[in-house]
C-alpha cells in the first residue's frame, strides 16, 4: 500500500504545480496585457504625429574621401576599397606633423611652390 | 657620378644636376646660370630693359622678339588653351594691384594698392588676350594699350625645360627651377630620378617621394609667395576670372606631366579651380597626376599619382 501512496502525493503535487502555473500565466496576462496595449498605443500615436518624412535630395560620390578614424604612420598610403571614386586620400597629413616621412630617402631635390 | 650646381635665378632658387662620369661634366653644369642670365634679361617683368618690358610699355605697335620670347610667348599661348584661360599671361595688371609689384624680397608692408575695380570689370568682359595680335613669320607681337603681359611659372618651367634638353647630350639631366623640375629621362641604371614634394607645412621635409624617368613636376600654392595687404593675406596666383588672388582651398597642388611646362599650367589651374574640381579636371587629362596638399593639412591625390609614388 505504501507505494500506492507516494504515487497519490505525488499527483497532488504535479496538481499543484500546474494550477500554479496556470495561474501565474493567467495573472501575468491579466494585468501585463493592458499596459502592452497601452504602450502599442502611445507609440502609434507617436508616430502618426511625426511630420511626412521628407525625400533627400540626390547626393553625389564625393570626389575626395577623408579618413580620420585611424591616424596613419607617416606616409603610409590609404586607399579606401571600391572603383569609386577616383581619387583617393593617400595621406592624412596634421598641420604641423604627422606627414613628413614619405619622402627624404634618397631624393636629389624637391618641388615646391615658388 | 651625380654632377650639381646650385644657384639663383628668376627670383628663385635653382639646382641643375647632370649625371656624368667624365671631366668634362662640372664645366657642362657651369654654362647653366649663363643660360639663365640670358632668359631673365628677355623675360622679367623686374628689369626695365628685358624684352618683356619693352614690350609692356609700346602699345598699338608689332614689336620682334627673339627666339626665346616667343616660344615661352606660345607655350603660354598654349597653357591657356590648355586651361580654358584660368592660366594666362595677361594678369600682370591684377597681380601689381594685388600687391606684388616689385621683385618678390622687396616686397614691404608700402605698398601702394590702388582699387581692383577696374581690373574686376576688365576681366568680366572679353578675354583680353584675344587682343593682343602676333605675326607668326617676323614673330612679332601687338599689345593693345590696356594689356600688359607676364609669363610667371611659364617662364620658369620653360627655362627648366630648355635646360634639361640641353644637358642630356651630356647625359640624364635634372633642372629644377624654383620648384619646376625638368627631367631628361632615366638615370644611366636606368632607374628613376626619385624627387621629393616639399611638406608646405615643414619645408625641411618632404611628404612624399616621386619616380620619375621623364617629364616634368611642378608644385603651384600659396604657402610662399604672399603678403599682407590691409588686413587680408595676399598671394600671387591670380584667379582670371576675378582679377584677385585665387580664394581656393589648396595649398599647394604638384601635377606631373609629359613636360614641365604642361606641369606648371596644370598645377596652377587645379590650384584655382580648387580640390574638387581641381581633381576632377585633372582625372580629363590621362596624361596628368597630382598631389594636393589642403588648407587644413589633407594629402590627397589622383589615381594616377599612385604610379609616381
Amino acid at each position: 500500500m505504501a507505494p500506492k501512496s507516494k504515487r497519490s502525493w505525488f499527483d497532488v503535487q504535479m496538481a499543484i504545480m500546474t494550477i500554479s502555473m496556470a495561474s501565474v500565466l493567467g495573472l501575468w496576462n491579466l494585468f501585463a496585457g493592458p499596459d502592452r496595449e497601452t504602450a502599442l498605443r502611445k507609440a502609434a500615436e507617436a508616430q502618426a504625429s511625426q511630420p511626412e518624412p521628407v525625400e533627400a535630395p540626390p547626393t553625389f560620390e564625393p570626389a575626395v574621401v577623408v579618413t580620420t578614424a585611424v591616424p596613419p604612420k607617416p606616409g603610409e598610403k590609404i586607399l579606401l576599397g571600391g572603383t569609386e571614386p577616383q581619387t583617393k586620400v593617400i595621406i592624412q597629413n596634421n598641420r604641423g606633423g604627422g606627414g613628413g616621412g614619405g619622402g627624404g630617402g634618397g631624393t636629389v631635390t624637391s618641388t615646391r611652390s615658388s | 657620378m651625380l654632377h650639381r650646381l646650385p644657384f639663383r635665378a628668376m627670383g628663385c632658387q635653382m639646382l641643375a644636376i647632370v649625371e656624368q662620369d667624365s671631366e668634362n661634366a662640372p664645366d657642362t653644369v657651369a654654362r647653366v646660370p649663363n643660360w639663365f642670365e640670358g632668359w631673365e634679361q628677355v623675360l622679367s617683368r623686374f628689369r626695365h630693359d628685358s624684352e618683356l618690358s619693352i614690350l609692356n610699355r609700346t602699345a598699338d605697335q608689332f614689336v620682334p622678339v627673339s627666339q626665346a620670347f616667343w616660344e615661352v610667348f606660345q607655350a603660354s599661348l598654349q597653357a591657356d588653351r590648355s586651361t580654358g584661360g584660368l592660366v594666362t599671361p595677361t594678369v600682370l595688371e591684377a597681380i601689381e594691384i594685388a600687391g606684388y609689384d616689385r621683385p618678390f624680397n622687396e616686397l614691404s608692408t608700402g605698398v601702394s594698392y590702388s582699387n581692383s575695380q577696374n581690373v574686376t570689370k576688365l576681366w568680366s568682359e572679353v578675354h583680353p588676350l584675344s587682343m593682343v595680335l602676333c605675326d607668326e613669320i617676323s614673330h612679332s607681337i601687338c599689345l593693345p594699350p590696356n594689356i600688359r603681359l607676364d609669363f610667371g611659372g611659364i617662364a620658369k618651367g620653360w627655362a627648366a625645360h630648355q635646360t634639361a634638353e640641353r644637358l642630356k647630350a651630356s647625359g640624364p639631366a635634372l633642372m629644377n627651377a624654383g620648384g619646376d623640375i625638368a627631367i631628361s629621362g632615366p638615370r644611366q641604371n636606368n632607374e628613376p630620378w626619385l624627387v621629393g614634394i616639399s611638406n608646405p607645412f615643414e619645408p625641411e621635409q618632404d611628404l612624399a617621394t616621386l619616380h620619375l624617368r621623364s617629364g616634368g613636376v611642378a608644385t603651384s600654392g600659396k604657402d610662399r609667395r604672399h603678403w599682407i595687404k590691409g588686413s587680408v593675406l595676399n598671394h600671387h596666383i591670380i584667379d582670371p576670372r576675378t582679377g584677385q588672388p585665387a580664394l581656393t582651398d589648396i595649398l599647394t597642388a604638384t601635377v606631373i606631366a609629359p613636360t614641365v611646362i604642361e606641369a606648371e599650367a596644370a598645377a596652377k589651374s587645379v590650384f584655382l579651380l580648387g580640390s574638387g574640381a581641381g581633381l576632377d579636371w585633372l582625372e580629363a587629362d590621362t596624361g596628368l597626376a597630382g598631389v594636393l596638399v589642403l588648407d587644413d593639412g589633407q594629402v590627397i591625390a589622383n589615381r594616377r599619382a599612385e604610379e609616381y609614388l
